[in-house]
């Protein structure tokens, strides 16, 4: 992402946030405090995701708390330990993300980056333990589920890798890249994973409410997907477009400039099946929330709002220079996408 | 000569054409990149969604052993590393 003097100027005096971020704070003098933590030397990587806000992050147990469900029969003190856990599986996940994708920097010292991952997991398990104190059966379901979540998010790291030292894939349709990116952020349902124990909900309430966090994750990835669709291209980075891209100019040995790989991405419709899948996915995401979990909706009706507005605008910016204005883009469909799938939705 | 006629458009053209088409988007591209940027600074991503948060969670928390605390784990600045986390904005 390339876009740092922004954040950096209208971001001075961020200290003083944390006086007004609860969840942020305590993740943050949680994970300082540990006596493994002083002076590790993979604390640097990890510090930008601890401290850096993310309020979507930090209230996500609220945000899905079920409409017909009254604040007054939540713990207040538990739904904090839950987002205090999801900050800090939050910063874990993205400190990983970040270490696999920056393979041409130096690394700390692989047992001072492992120590620090056990610290990060065992602070994130006292927490949901301590919150979800008294809820046997079912807290027992949730750690299994936290299990099976921590897999999923280590084989999307494998693909990724693997992508990123040069192994092309057999395929990659849109479907599965969808559940690629699923995966991608599969630990960060633990905090919904966890209101759920602590409020109680039936089978089909739970099942709706991950799919509506499962959408809405994938639908932010594919969009940035967009945004840093040149970034990744550079980086060596698995994305949908890239690898489509990649594939539609005959994944020639010598990799296209920048220029070219850009221009072949916007003209052959890339961008804008990538985009359209996102407005899709973020669609259906705010259709399971509307009526079911009131504090997600004003938030993704954001997010479709914007998805739209940058697909339209990138299409009209094709169509002027395709000559096509006022007709569909020829692009709009690209050839292949590489999978089984071709015109069909991504979910 | 007939390839010609049959394509109006000349090479030059057609590279100016798409010239113009990469810089537009790429123009396009960095005004989202900004608006997101500055949305997590000021955090108005969540700005709407803070005062049902605030309901439900514990607001006041006492934050002013943090920075003490991150001196002594660490030698980076917290505004360094803040905005650090937000060039390294890979996965949402």
């Amino acid at each position: 992402m390339s876009s740092p003097e922004a954040s950096a100027t209208s971001n001075s005096g961020n200290a003083g946030r944390f006086e007004h971020d609860s969840v942020a704070a305590f993740a943050a003098k949680a994970v300082l405090s540990a006596p493994e933590t002083r002076g590790s030397e993979a604390l640097g990587g990890l510090l930008p995701f601890l401290l850096t806000p993310e309020p979507v992050v930090e209230e996500l147990p609220a945000l899905f708390l079920p409409a017909e469900t009254g604040k007054e029969h939540v713990d207040p003190g538990a739904l904090l330990e839950v987002a205090v856990a999801g900050k800090i599986a939050y910063a874990h996940v993205r400190w990983l993300d970040d270490l696999a994708d920056s393979l041409d920097r130096p690394l700390a010292p692989a047992g001072a980056i492992h120590r620090l991952s056990e610290t990060l997991s065992r602070e994130v398990h006292e927490r949901f333990a301590a919150a979800l104190r008294g809820y046997d059966e079912a807290t027992a379901d949730f750690f299994t589920s936290l299990a099976e979540l921590n897999a999923r998010y280590a084989t999307s790291l494998a693909i990724d890798c693997a992508f990123s030292r040069g192994q092309l894939l057999v395929r990659l349709s849109l479907e599965d890249y969808v559940e690629h990116a699923k995966s991608r952020a599969a630990p960060l349902r633990t905090p919904l994973d966890a209101l759920h124990v602590l409020i109680g909900v039936s089978e089909e309430e739970k099942q709706l409410s991950r799919s509506c966090f499962e959408l809405t994750a994938s639908a932010m990835q594919l969009y940035d997907d967009t945004l840093d669709v040149e970034e990744d291209y550079d980086d060596r980075r698995l994305s949908w477009i890239v690898a489509e891209t990649l594939r539609h100019l005959g994944n020639p040995d010598e990799r296209p400039g920048a220029d070219t790989f850009y221009e072949a991405a916007l003209l052959a419709g890339f961008i804008d099946r990538n985009l359209a899948a996102a407005d899709e996915l973020y669609a259906a995401a705010l259709s399971l929330a509307e009526g079911r979990f009131p504090g997600c909706v004003e938030f993704l009706r954001n997010e479709v709002r914007q998805t739209r507005a940058m697909k339209e605008d990138m299409a009209r910016i094709v169509s002027s220079a395709t000559g096509t204005e006022g007709h569909p883009s020829p692009g709009a469909t690209p050839p292949n996408d590489g999978g089984d799938r071709d015109g069909k939705s991504a979910l | 000569m007939a390839r010609e006629n049959a394509n109006p458009v000349a090479p030059s053209q057609e590279r100016s054409r798409n010239a113009e088409l990469l810089r537009k988007a790429r123009e396009r591209t960095q005004a989202e990149l900004l608006k997101k940027a500055v949305d997590m600074s000021t955090g108005s991503q969540g700005a709407s969604l803070t005062a049902l948060a605030a309901a439900v969670l514990i607001p006041a928390a006492d934050a002013s052993g943090l920075l003490d605390l991150l001196a002594d784990a660490t030698d980076i600045p917290a505004p360094e590393a803040v905005q650090a986390g937000q060039r390294r904005r890979r996965r949402y």
